[in-house]
């Protein structure tokens, strides 16, 4: 493979964007993007923009931007598609290129902003990519797996859930679904239990995700989970385990529903073939418990296979440089 | 082993082509469209009117034409093209490139074609109907392998690859609906393969197929359109082909009756035509053994009770070893699509030609 030509995966999503690339680098960012609101904020951070974490930390001093929220980039916001711009840009960056070095880049994004974003992401890319291929997620993550055909993949983001069916070509719209019922629903949902059990604790959003994260889970619980929270001034400890479990619990029959009813479309053998070869990915699929938990809702209807991927956070990307690495460099030259 | 391996590179390979034209296809905004679909527009218009002028000039002729393929069109499910899109003459359309193989220079026709296959144009094309859904056939499949090679390749395994790499070239033209009979290792009776075709309101049906014959060193090409079979290999082939095809007499009967013989024969034949033809000048190229055993009719019972015009290709020789070998290999395989695709596209391309030509001639009577 040549030198003069770095292969980047990047996987784009809604809480955590990722590269990986073809001299190694894997390094992820949350996909947060933030402007110094003003001058003194700006003198005083050091920086133009800030990123990921970073951005996170400071962001009482910053316009800050999750760019794909909901999956997709809000339409009529110039400020949206600059920080999918910016974030790329970055995740470009942080893959170390040499400065002769010609970028080939394959794009990994939620179902839903390649449905709705194609052009916009291609836009977006241009700029820092010599040549540019976008694909979905979860087609990413199974190109990755190496799972071409008979298999499905769910990866549970936190804007989308989205489903992919392979079956040996490149998947169509038919092959794909997407549910809005993820990551952030289960945020959402845990902020109200939360709220209405303790009226006078303060949960936010990026708290209760880090719970979420943390502690989230399915099924059988590894025991109680208290976190402290603070009432008025003073730090309390809190029994979330309950709120956390029906917040969680609450992506599932949807996920199952909508397995159930894509793979039902196709010809029975075929659907004979990937009951076993369910794959899942996104950040979603830490869950404890998830897989097996749908595995048994599943049983409903037969026996079934719910496998995680082994490193989420890095399948989309991974599996994006793979691609970019298998295309025949004429594909890439029209690019 | 080497053919599942070999599938899974396959399927690399398709799922690749497909990014790269998924992509290249937001670039260009839209795809490649194949003749024919057009949005309507002013040429389309005048084309329209030009058609309608056309039918007035060539007069009560066309009318007895109408009156007896009118039934016929019905029964065939191509009715619905007066519906949707009138007596629209399509412009012809830029076709997506085909790839810079040397194998598609252009080559001379071969010469030696029966008159009677390049006569007048057929109704379909005079009157401007288009072709929506594109029905693609592999041979064979589960319990039924086919025709197997000396080396153990069967046909069933290669129709479908083949089937699948076509598709994938096909659906580069947007507005097509490319679909399979099947699109794994099943078995399906002839009247499954029927009625998926009908249900799904096929306009054009490609039955993929290998050929095995006693003499292992012949190599020949030949296409198929349903007819009384032309010679006596034509009927032995068929009566393989339509073994336990699931019809009775009485159905059979009822079929033959439904059969717009006309339109469905002239557009079944064109269509084998083309195909024959792109086959054939194309496979020259690769080996000289090749025999030309034209396009001809055949009573096959695929062909048959499939409404839309419908063509059965026995793409190469399996029986003969220096073919197996060759399409043991997923390069010559991914080059038979391409022939099918180039005789599919240069008859759609032939109708929209003809339309356009139809076109000017007004134009210049106005």
């Amino acid at each position: 493979m040549s030198n003069d030509i770095l292969y980047v995966g990047i996987d784009l999503g809604t809480s955590r964007s990722v590269v990986s690339a073809s001299n190694g680098q894997r390094k992820w960012v949350e996909s947060y993007v933030g402007w110094p609101k003003d001058f003194v904020a700006r003198k005083m951070l050091g920086k133009p923009i800030l990123f990921g974490a970073e951005a996170l930390e400071n962001r009482m001093s910053l316009n800050l931007v999750r760019p794909l929220e909901s999956g997709v980039i809000r339409e009529g916001t110039s400020r949206d598609a600059e920080a999918v711009r910016e974030l790329i840009h970055h995740l470009i960056e942080l893959a170390e290129p040499e400065d002769d070095q010609a970028v080939y880049a394959a794009v990994g994004v939620p179902a839903e902003a390649l449905k709705i974003n194609k052009l916009a992401i291609r836009d977006a890319v241009k700029e820092y990519a010599d040549s540019l291929m976008v694909v979905s997620e979860p087609f990413a993550v199974s190109y990755g797996l190496g799972v071409l055909n008979n298999a499905m993949v769910i990866d549970i983001g936190a804007g989308t859930v989205d489903f992919c069916v392979m079956h040996g070509t490149m998947p169509g719209e038919e092959d794909q679904r997407t549910l809005s019922t993820a990551g952030d629903y289960i945020d959402r949902h845990l902020i109200e239990l939360l709220n209405e059990k303790y009226p006078n604790a303060k949960f936010s959003e990026t708290l209760v995700r880090k719970y979420k994260e943390q502690y989230g889970f399915v099924g059988r619980s590894a025991g109680r989970v208290v976190v402290k929270v603070p009432v008025g001034a003073k730090f309390i400890d809190h029994d979330i385990t309950d709120e956390l479990e029906h917040a969680c619990e609450r992506i599932l029959p949807p996920i199952v529903e909508t397995t159930i009813d894509l793979i039902s479309r196709y010809d029975p053998e075929f659907q004979e073939a990937v009951r076993d070869h369910i794959y899942l990915a996104g950040g979603g699929s830490q869950i404890r418990g998830i897989a097996d938990e749908l595995t048994l809702a599943l049983r409903e209807y037969g026996s079934f296979k719910v496998t995680p991927v082994e490193d989420p956070l890095f399948a989309g990307a991974d599996g994006a440089l793979a691609l970019a690495q298998d295309m025949p460099e004429e594909y890439w030259e029209e690019m | 082993m080497g053919l599942e391996s070999g599938s899974i590179r396959n399927d690399r390979q398709a799922i690749l082509r497909g990014v790269y034209e998924d992509n290249l296809r937001t670039i260009r905004k839209l795809g490649p469209e194949l003749p024919g679909r057009q949005a309507s527009d002013g040429a389309s218009s005048r084309g329209l009117s030009s058609v309608r002028q056309r039918l007035r000039s060539i007069g009560w002729v066309l009318g007895v034409v109408l009156a007896l393929v009118g039934v016929s069109f019905q029964a065939m499910g191509i009715g619905r093209f007066f519906d949707e899109s009138g007596v629209s003459a399509a412009r012809a359309t830029q076709l997506a490139p085909l790839p810079t193989d040397s194998l598609f220079r252009a080559q001379p026709t071969p010469t030696g074609w029966p008159d009677s296959l390049l006569g007048d144009p057929s109704v379909a094309r005079l009157y401007g109907l288009q072709f929506q859904t594109i029905v693609i056939d592999p041979g064979h499949g589960g319990v039924d392998p086919g025709a197997i090679g000396q080396g153990g390749l069967k046909e069933k395994d290669i129709t479908l690859d083949v089937a699948r790499r076509l598709k994938a070239r096909l659906e580069r033209y947007s507005g097509y609906r490319i679909l399979l009979t099947r699109d794994d290792d099943v078995k399906l009776t002839l009247r499954e393969r029927i009625r998926f075709a009908n249900e799904q309101r096929a306009d054009l049906f490609l039955s993929i197929h290998f050929n095995s014959i006693p003499i292992d060193t012949l190599a020949p090409i030949e296409t198929y359109y349903y007819g009384p079979g032309s010679d006596a290999k034509a009927k032995r082939l068929a009566q393989r082909e339509n073994a336990n095809s699931g019809y009775t007499l009485a159905e059979f009967n009822e079929l033959t009756q439904q059969l717009g013989l006309e339109l469905k024969i002239q557009e079944s034949k064109e269509l084998a035509v083309s195909i024959q033809k792109g086959l054939y000048r194309n496979m020259r190229r690769i080996n000289e053994n090749v025999s030309d055993w034209g396009a001809k009719s055949g009573d096959f019972m695929v062909l048959l009770g499939v409404q839309a015009p419908s063509v059965l290709a026995e793409i190469a020789s399996i029986s003969n070893p220096a073919q197996e070998a060759q399409l043991n290999t997923a390069e010559h395989r991914e080059r038979l699509a391409m022939f099918l695709e180039e005789g599919i596209v240069s008859y759609l391309r032939q109708h929209a030609t003809d339309n356009v030509s139809i076109d000017h001639a007004t134009e210049e009577e106005e």
